[in-house]
């Protein structure tokens, strides 16, 4: 048969949902965020596989931008988290009550 | 029925981004977390420098993730220097089996939709040059490039002023 | 030329914005900006004019203002004769009026004094634009322009509740007469297709009599509600209530003839509707001997003159609407004088006896203040037609083009108007400055007014005196010059020598008769006032009530608006339904949230696999539907 597009679809949604159930149970805010790094992985195998089969090279390029966007997005993200330690004394989410009803 | 050894290479890498990225979820400690979320990008940066000739996003990959974010994160975490008790968190089981749920549900979803793909991906070298790339970047792209760059610049700003003491 | 025009205009705008924006700086300094803001405009001018009398004309168009199609809208100037007269004389009067409120607004705060001199600015700048326009909609900017500064000027002293009513009345009841001045620019638009005065004027003889009818009577609406005339003269004695230089400026000199000037500009219309020539020849008739009559009873100083105002005005639509249209605008010419110089007078006279305004608390300030009476006594004797007096030639003019062109009937209304005007200016005039004074107290206390007050009145004094006589200036005098673009309906009527002297020698009769009669009856008492007030008691009460106007208006058409508005519109479709359409939404929000926020537990987890499923479901949502 050979490995095809579909394969790597497979793989693909695979990673991305492993980090959205890391998403859904775990309440620890970095490993979260490291969940969601595991997402855009997910999404980036996507990317490739069609630049691939389609042949073109825009795939990649979209690729580039995703880490681009996810460093910057780190960044902003590790600084939430460093001041949601400091003001709240740890980082699970569950901490994160002022606006809950 | 032809196994051919691409496809072998495929589904070794293939397990083994699984692997990792079941590790990341699972794995308690948040520097083994990490620590397998890096094996997954590897792993990753590996597929696409064999299986898919682009050596240069692979080359990235390993730089920018595994190199530069990754450590950045292994540095927080340090920083912060849990105490046990802090990622030691009990588990739900309800909340596993409706996270299950909730992405058997979309996995379902994706696979209806992608069910028909059947393009066969030529395995190996022969994909795009650096040359290909910055030529789309640079031109078609450049509008998008350009705000990335603004918006790295807006993080870096923003990541400084909230790490300081008084927010 | 456009130059010189463009700076008659800007630069009151000008004045009016560095006095409203910088009123925090220029405070009790800000006539320093405001005086010279109209002195420059009145010296430029009395230039422009030089030029128009030699036979210069400027009709340009400088810019589209509101171009949509088909339908544009120019910014653009006229001046020729008639835009000359009226841009000189409102800038002459509208400087000596600025100097005089120098003294007059003293006791300002600083913040009002710069604020009441950027609305004086404001309001020279849009009549300026007013005369000047060169098209209807850029006529109309200037004509609600002059709208607005009347109403900010009249409620000027905003915390008193009359005050703020007068303005509220003023605006409302103009706005009557808008309306109908809009539906005729509208017509004007849809027959002529045009809005310019060049264009609409040479087609104007295109118009069916009907149509010209219908707009000429539509836009004689809006010059009733502007002008003051029956049925909407009722703001005017209440625009009392705005300083007594606003009086004079807005309500005497300048916005309250924007009517006569409109119909004299829009003349080429009006001659095609004969019919509306005699409505506008009757109604000012009518409301001049109207007004006349309301001010022979009234005991308060500005109301007087503000009767007189209307009653005046009304002579000038006899004017333009018997079709001497040249002698109607020479008579508002003159009354800018002689009825600025009145109302600045009374304000003298407020001055000096703080507020009162009662005649009958009165009596011969002369001796104290002889600048302010004599020069009041000058602007009556103007008013009342006494040769040589200003006065006395336009209302003569006026006169006798009504009784040339036939309108017997109005020319005895009119001749018995200045009979009636005489005597209650000299009745005024009696009580005020002559006799003994009554209120011990008060005449006490009064002293003349400074020099920045009284050097305004005694250069209107001559001027009331002395600019009547422009109609003996060769070629026709002022007549003659304004016929250049006014044309008169029937030209050879003017010039049948012995009749013009006999209605002369009745008009100063009638004058005379009532200065007399005054004299009689308020300084020797001969038919005693108050006794003839009695035998008369149900006249004088008609008349002192002012014909119950006020009373019948509020009768028949404020009530039952008013009621209208609460039972119906108020307390049903306002509480009722749109108020209860909102708070109904609201609650149903409230409802609908208060069952939602159940699922908002801020938790992200939760968060992460409420998109998956939504994901999900937006899918199946798009595919089924």
């Amino acid at each position: 048969m050979g490995v095809g597009l579909f394969q790597y679809t497979v793989l693909s949604v695979l990673v991305f949902l492993l980090g959205a159930l890391g998403l859904m149970i775990r309440r620890n805010a970095i490993i979260m965020f490291l969940c969601m790094e595991l997402m855009l992985n997910g999404v980036n195998i996507l990317f490739m596989a069609l630049a691939r089969s389609k042949g073109s090279v825009e795939g990649q390029v979209i690729v580039l931008f995703v880490m681009a966007v996810a460093a910057a997005e780190a960044a902003i993200g590790m600084a939430i988290i460093t001041s949601f330690y400091r003001s709240r004394g740890g980082i699970g989410v569950d901490r994160a009550d002022l606006m809950k009803w | 029925m032809m196994i051919n050894a691409w496809d072998v290479v495929f589904f070794f890498l293939a397990g083994l981004i699984l692997l990792s990225a079941l590790g990341v979820v699972f794995i308690r400690h948040p520097v083994y977390s990490a620590l397998s979320l890096l094996a997954n990008l590897c792993v990753t940066a590996i597929l696409y420098l064999s299986l898919m000739g682009a050596p240069f996003i692979a080359m990235v990959q390993i730089i920018v993730y595994a190199g530069a974010i990754m450590v950045f994160f292994l540095f927080v975490i340090m920083l912060m220097n849990l105490s046990k008790g802090e990622y030691q968190e009990r588990a739900v089981p309800w909340r596993l089996l409706l996270g299950l749920g909730a992405a058997a549900l979309f996995a379902f979803q994706i696979f209806i939709l992608a069910g028909e793909w059947r393009g066969v991906l030529s395995p190996g070298a022969g994909g795009f040059g650096v040359k290909a790339l910055s030529h789309f970047i640079f031109t078609r792209y450049i509008l998008a490039f350009e705000l990335v760059s603004v918006l790295i610049f807006v993080a870096a700003l923003g990541a400084v002023a909230l790490a300081k003491k008084k927010l | 030329m456009m130059v010189l025009i463009l700076a008659v205009v800007l630069i009151p705008l000008l004045g009016a914005t560095i006095n409203g924006l910088f009123c925090w700086f220029t405070k009790r300094k800000a006539h320093i900006i405001a005086v010279p803001a109209i002195a420059i405009p009145a010296i430029v001018s009395l230039i422009l004019l030089a030029r128009v009398l030699q036979g210069e004309r400027f009709d340009q168009v400088l810019y589209w203002w509101i171009p949509l199609g088909d339908f544009r809208v120019p910014i653009g100037f006229l001046l020729d004769e008639l835009s000359a007269i009226m841009i000189t004389t409102v800038t002459f009067v509208a400087t000596w009026i600025h100097v005089y409120s120098i003294g007059y607004m003293d006791h300002e705060t600083p913040r009002g004094y710069a604020k009441y001199f950027c609305y004086l600015n404001l309001f020279v700048f849009f009549m300026l634009t007013l005369c000047l326009a060169n098209n209807f909609l850029l006529m109309f900017v200037g004509w609600e322009g002059v709208g607005l500064c009347s109403y900010l000027l009249i409620g000027y002293w905003y915390e008193k509740a009359s005050a703020a009513n007068a303005g509220m009345k003023a605006f409302v009841v103009n706005r009557i007469g808008d309306f109908g001045f809009m539906i005729g620019l509208f017509l004007i638009y849809k027959h002529l297709g045009t809005l310019l005065f060049s264009q609409a004027f040479a087609s104007a003889e295109q118009l069916s009599v009907g149509v010209a009818t219908l707009i000429t009577l539509l836009l004689f609406t809006g010059a009733t509600g502007k002008s003051a005339q029956i049925p909407l003269y009722v703001w005017l004695p209440d625009a009392m209530e705005g300083p007594t230089p606003v009086s004079s400026l807005i309500h005497a000199a300048t916005m309250v003839t924007a009517g006569v000037y409109m119909v004299a500009r829009t003349h080429a219309l009006f001659n095609m509707a004969p019919l509306s020539m005699e409505v506008v020849a009757s109604i000012g008739a009518a409301t001049a001997l109207m007004a006349a009559t309301m001010a022979l009873v009234n005991n308060d100083l500005k109301r007087i003159l503000a009767y007189s105002t209307v009653s005046q005005l009304g002579y000038m639509f006899v004017g333009v609407g018997v079709g001497v249209y040249a002698a109607g605008i020479f008579h508002l010419f003159t009354h800018a004088f002689f009825k600025g110089l009145m109302f600045l007078t009374a304000g003298s006279v407020m001055h000096a006896l703080h507020g009162e305004l009662n005649l009958q608390k009165m009596g011969g300030l002369i001796k104290k203040m002889p600048i302010t009476g004599w020069t009041f006594v000058v602007g009556a004797l103007a008013i009342a037609g006494i040769p040589p007096l200003a006065g006395f030639w336009s209302k003569d003019e006026i006169l006798a083009g009504a009784f040339m062109g036939g309108h017997r009937i109005i020319w005895a209304v009119g001749t018995f108007t200045a009979f009636l005007t005489a005597f209650y200016m000299f009745r005024l005039i009696f009580l005020t400055f002559f006799g003994e004074p009554r209120e011990k107290h008060l005449y006490d206390h009064a002293h003349e007014s400074p020099p920045v007050m009284t050097i305004p009145l005694i250069v209107l004094a001559v001027g009331s005196a002395v600019v009547g006589l422009l109609a003996l200036a060769p070629h026709g005098g002022i007549v003659g010059f304004l016929n250049r673009t006014l044309g008169e309906a029937h030209e050879a009527a003017g010039h049948e020598g012995g009749l013009t002297y006999i209605l002369m020698v009745i008009s100063v009769a009638m004058g005379v008769a009532g200065v007399v009669l005054a004299y009689f009856m308020y300084m020797k008492r001969m038919p005693d006032p108050v006794a003839m007030a009695r035998n008369f008691r149900p006249v004088y009460t008609l008349l002192y009530n002012k014909y119950y106007v006020d009373e019948i208006y509020f009768a028949f058409i404020v009530n039952p608006v008013v009621g209208g508005s609460r039972y119906a519109l108020w307390k049903f479709v306002d509480v009722i339904i749109i108020d209860g359409a909102v708070n109904g939404v609201g609650r149903l929000c409230r409802l609908v949230g208060g069952g939602l926020r159940y699922i908002q537990t801020g938790f992200i987890p939760d968060y992460a696999w409420m998109i998956l499923v939504g994901a999900v479901v937006i899918y199946w949502i798009g595919r089924l539907f």
